[in-house]
Parts: C-alpha cells; sequence; structure tokens
C-alpha cells in the first residue's frame, strides 16, 4: 500500500492526479492546417510526417537520424537547471505536400514518400535525406549531414554498417538488442533499443497474439547484411506490421552521443 | 445486455374432489402458489396458498408453506396455518443487474390436517373421510384414492404434499468492485513494475470466470520533443485471468527490464514524470464481456541529476500504489 509520510511521492501523486484530472495529452509534433496542406513544426519533422503517412496509409515508414554534431542544428532546452541531457535538434517547420493522403494519392510509394522529403529539404536547410524501399516498407534515410564545422559530408549511418549476428534461439527482445549491440561495436555510437511500449511482453505480443507470447524466442541471426536489412528481414516476421524510428541524442561531448532504435507498431 | 425478464408465475392446482354419499356440498381442496422476480430490485416474490371449500375446511386445517433455494441459501422459508385458506407471501432480495434471472427453486409445501378430536383416539375424521389411511397420492390421476374410515393418527398432518418449481436461467451479478492492493515491488523480470493483487465484490462467487483488461487514453506524459526515445504506445491487454479465488491475480504495473535506459534517460533529464492509461475490467458472463470497472493505472519517475540516489520510480493501480528507490 501506499507509503506513509513520502512527501515527495505525494507530491508525485498529486501530479499525477491533476495530469489525469486535465486530460494533458503530450504532442510530439506542432501542426498546423492551411487549406489542404499541413504545416509541421518538429525537432524532427520528417519523422512527423513518417508518423503521419503510416496512419494514413498503415505501411511502414522508417526514419532515421543522422548523428547530430554541428551546433547549429541544435537548441538547447534550459529549464532543468541539473539536468544531463538539455540539448535537442532545433525546432524546423515545412508543408507537407498536398497530395500526402490517401484521398489524392491512393497508394503509399516510395515517389510519395520523395515528395514529402523533396518539399521538406526545399524549405530547410540540411541535413537531407534519402528514399529507399524494401519488402517492409519505405524508408528515410540521412544522405548528407553538417561535420562538426558546418560542413556538408556524406552521412555515415549506423544502419548502413555490415552486422553479423550468429543464428541463435533469442526472445524479440533479444534479437533486436543483438541488431543494435553490432552496430554499436561497429560504429563507436552506442545504439540503445526501445521496444516503445508499455507492460510485459508488450513487443512479443506484436509478434504473436495470446499467451504464445509469453514463451516466444525463435531461431534467427544475420550475417553479411547491412542492420537494416537484418531489421527488415526480423520485423517482416511480425504478426503486426512494425517500423521504427532511430533518432540520436545530441552531446557536446562524442562518448554521450547514443541513438536510440525506437520500434513501434503501425497504427 | 440486460434481458427483460418476464414475471413467471405459475400455478398448480390441484382438485381433488371427493364423492360422498353422505355429504351433499362439495369437498374440494387445492393448493396453488406463483412467484416473480423483479431484475430491478433484485427481489423475489412468493405466494402460496393451500385452499378447501367451506364443509371441507370446517374438520381440517390447512397449511402453506414456502422455501427458495438461490443455489447457496433457503431463503423465504415461512409457513401459516388457516381456514378455509392458508396463505404465505414473502419477498426477499437475490440478486439484482443480471442478464437473466437468478437459478431459484421454489419449493411449497401444502398441508391438510384434521381438527376434530377424538378423546382416547386422538384425532379422527368424523365423516369418516380420512385422507390418512388411504396412500399414496396418485401423482398420476393427481387424486387420492376415496376415503375410509376415521381412525387414529399420531400425527397431526393429515395430508401433505409439495410442489417445485425452477427458474431455468442462470444469473450472472457485475462485480460491483475491483479492489487494488500493492503486493510488493517486481522481482526477476519485472523489478521496474509494482505488483499489484485484485479482489472482487459482488452478488455472487466468481470462482472460475474469465476476467480481461483493454486500456484507454495512454498518455506518455515523459516524452520531449526532441527526445531520441519515441512517444511510448498504450498496453496490450494481457491473456484474461481465470479467478481462482475472489484475490484472483496479480498485475504489473511499470516497465519492463529492458527499458531500464528509458527511465534512466529522463531521470538524468531531471523529470518528475511518467505514463497514465485508463485500465478496464471486464467478466465474461452471459456469453459476453461485461465491463465492471474502469480505473487510471500509472508509472512515475523522478529524476535528481546531483543527488541520483534520491531517485524514484513507483506504480499506481486505482487507488494503490508503491514505489522504490531506483538510479
Amino acid at each position: 500500500m501506499r507509503q506513509p509520510g513520502s512527501t515527495i511521492w505525494d507530491v508525485i501523486r498529486n501530479a499525477v492526479a491533476a495530469i489525469i484530472a486535465v486530460g494533458a495529452v503530450t504532442s510530439p509534433a506542432a501542426l498546423a492546417q492551411s487549406g489542404s496542406a499541413q504545416t509541421i513544426t518538429s525537432p524532427r519533422p520528417l519523422a512527423d510526417a513518417a508518423d503521419l503517412l503510416q496512419k494514413e496509409y498503415l505501411k511502414p515508414v522508417t526514419y532515421e537520424d543522422p548523428v547530430w554534431i554541428w551546433p547549429g542544428d541544435l537548441a538547447t532546452r534550459d529549464n532543468a537547471q541539473n539536468a544531463r541531457w538539455t540539448l535537442f535538434p532545433k525546432n524546423r517547420s515545412f508543408a507537407v505536400p498536398a497530395e500526402a493522403n490517401a484521398a489524392q494519392t491512393p497508394a503509399l510509394n516510395p515517389a510519395l514518400i520523395a515528395a514529402v522529403v523533396q518539399a521538406y529539404e526545399g524549405q530547410n536547410d540540411a541535413p537531407t535525406f534519402l528514399v529507399t524501399a524494401s519488402g517492409l516498407g519505405v524508408h528515410i534515410v540521412p544522405a548528407q549531414v553538417h561535420d562538426a564545422g558546418g560542413q556538408l559530408v556524406a552521412a555515415a549511418n549506423a544502419l548502413d554498417v555490415q552486422v553479423a549476428i550468429p543464428i541463435a534461439q533469442r526472445t524479440v527482445t533479444q534479437h533486436f538488442q543483438a541488431i543494435c549491440d553490432g552496430v554499436s561495436a561497429s560504429t563507436g555510437t552506442p545504439l540503445r533499443f526501445n521496444a516503445a511500449g508499455v507492460g510485459p511482453f508488450w513487443l512479443d505480443r506484436l509478434f504473436v497474439s495470446g499467451q504464445a507470447a509469453q514463451q516466444l524466442s525463435f531461431s534467427w541471426g544475420a550475417s553479411g547484411v547491412t542492420a537494416r536489412a537484418a531489421l527488415v528481414e526480423l520485423m517482416t516476421r511480425s504478426a503486426t506490421a512494425l517500423s521504427w524510428r532511430l533518432f540520436c541524442q545530441p552531446s557536446t561531448t562524442a562518448q554521450d552521443r547514443f541513438c536510440v532504435l525506437n520500434v513501434l507498431p503501425v497504427r | 445486455m440486460i434481458k427483460t425478464w418476464n414475471v413467471h408465475r405459475t400455478h398448480l392446482l390441484i382438485l381433488l374432489a371427493l364423492s360422498l354419499a353422505s355429504i351433499a356440498r362439495g369437498q374440494n381442496f387445492g393448493v396453488h402458489s406463483d412467484w416473480s422476480w423483479d431484475q430491478t430490485t433484485g427481489y423475489v416474490y412468493v405466494h402460496a396458498q393451500t385452499w378447501a371449500d367451506y364443509s371441507f375446511s370446517y374438520y381440517y386445517n390447512l397449511y402453506a408453506q414456502t422455501q427458495v433455494y438461490t443455489g447457496s441459501a433457503w431463503v423465504c422459508t415461512q409457513g401459516n396455518w388457516g381456514t378455509p385458506t392458508a396463505n404465505v407471501t414473502c419477498s426477499t432480495y437475490v440478486a439484482t443487474g443480471c442478464a437473466g434471472p437468478p437459478s431459484l427453486t421454489l419449493t411449497t409445501f401444502h398441508e391438510v390436517a384434521p381438527t376434530y378430536y377424538l378423546p382416547g383416539h386422538g384425532y379422527s375424521d368424523a365423516y369418516g373421510v380420512s385422507l390418512i389411511r388411504q396412500s399414496p397420492y396418485s401423482a398420476s390421476t393427481q387424486s387420492w384414492p376415496s376415503p375410509g374410515y376415521a381412525q387414529y393418527i399420531g400425527s397431526p398432518v393429515a395430508f401433505s404434499t409439495g410442489t417445485q418449481q425452477n427458474q431455468g436461467s442462470t444469473c450472472f451479478s457485475r462485480p460491483t468492485e475491483e479492489t487494488s492492493y500493492y503486493n510488493s515491488w517486481g522481482t526477476q523480470g519485472y523489478t521496474l513494475a509494482g505488483v499489484f493483487a485484485m479482489s472482487l465484490a459482488g452478488k455472487q462467487n466468481y470462482y472460475n470466470m474469465l476476467v480481461q483488461e483493454s486500456f484507454s487514453n495512454f498518455t506518455d506524459l515523459c516524452y520531449l520533443p526532441g527526445s531520441p526515445y519515441s512517444p511510448l504506445s498504450s498496453p496490450i491487454p494481457s491473456p484474461p485471468w481465470t479467478v481462482s479465488a475472489n484475490q484472483y491475480a496479480y498485475d504489473n504495473i511499470g516497465m519492463r527490464n529492458d527499458q531500464a535506459g528509458w527511465i534512466r534517460y529522463y531521470q538524468e533529464a531531471e523529470r518528475t514524470c511518467g505514463w497514465n492509461v485508463l485500465q478496464s475490467m471486464s467478466i465474461y458472463m452471459d456469453n459476453q464481456w461485461q465491463t465492471y470497472q474502469s480505473h487510471w493505472s500509472a508509472f512515475q519517475l523522478t529524476g535528481y541529476p546531483n543527488n541520483p540516489s534520491a531517485n524514484r520510480v513507483g506504480a499506481y493501480r486505482d487507488t494503490a500504489s508503491g514505489w522504490i528507490y531506483w538510479q
């Protein structure tokens, strides 16, 4: 039961009650709609556009950050004086093309995503992005990024590295973790894995339903392929369409930089 | 869905015509019972009657008794003597809110007892009409054999019969409350979650029934635009629990072990935040899932980057909560 005499906990409890009462909802991006086009303003507007298109077409549209290095790409959150993580990608805006919806473009295809990326790049400076396709869906991948001095260079993407994952019996989470471990070892920048949902066996239940999820493990491995191709192959085994968002945490010190492979269902 | 229950009314009428040359008037008696159940109030209403015509009743006392079996207890056990009719009525609460009528069994007893007492001989029948000596009752003809002569009887019960009626459907009464209890902080695979026990209260025993959860209104309150962690998605319901006792299961509320990095990140970002979700509980009865309670479940973290030993994580299920220091 509740711990007695815990003033800090009381504060937390009251905060929860207030949040529940207000019904607050955290919105990942500020969206504005003008006429038939939506304008997105956020630290990662292309990731938010990918969210919109995934929801519209119920097809995976993945997004990957570059490793943020150049201060000109970053903004500071300064309302937490003791916080370790205060740097974020700076806000950018772009108007999503009006044809990026199922009414005007019935099928999701790489050309549509390329048009969205082109619109973004027409309204913003670097980084720039490529659009590729796989058996899973469409992928938005960094093409050119700023180096530490602000010069444009070819992006060295974490998921472009070759991985060698020994075939072994693992849980779903362990398979994804094995890919991330392989990438981290190759790039030197930690790639953390985040099954972006709550509850026991959350990711397993996306792969199989019912009680079977709690005992789910299977033999899998990958070698001689990029980490992105390994992810695609692993995700196609899921009963639920999955997608990813690879987001990177900027830092002024290289050893503090890391990225997170967020795996989430398409819905 | 609540079905409409039509008042169940049963009449049981047994007529016995006694053809006696020495008695001009009819010598008839009979029994009757009826009952109904009000799904709104949950009351069962019972009536039983034993009757006889005047001439017959003059020499006999009549008795009627009711009792209702609910499956776990006898209720409405009442009886009355009377002349020329014996009536008994009863109403009592049995169950409400059901998708159908309760599973009830009504039993009524009817007696006709002689009242004439012959000194030295006990009870007897002055008219030579005995319902005692002639037995048994013939269910096929619903009659007794012709009466014989009066004789001593050791019991005042001259004649009795019983009727029994069943309400065929099964009553389901949803739990009126589910109470959460903080049991402990998780161990092994659930070291970042609180473990809660749940108990059900209601009008019936929920043993062996299925209970399941569903979720809505999930909000990740930790997410910051620009964070490397995507906003979290809502929990996926666990497979249904089978109720083994009223305290029927344990529920883990919190984060998985593989999400330690998520917690640590927001603690290092000096956050006091978490997630909350509306958890709705349903029970499978009357061939459908019926929701009996919705409450908030939540997870909270607190981070002090300059004093990590004070970092906490906690979990809520309804009004129950628990927490630990965690960094």
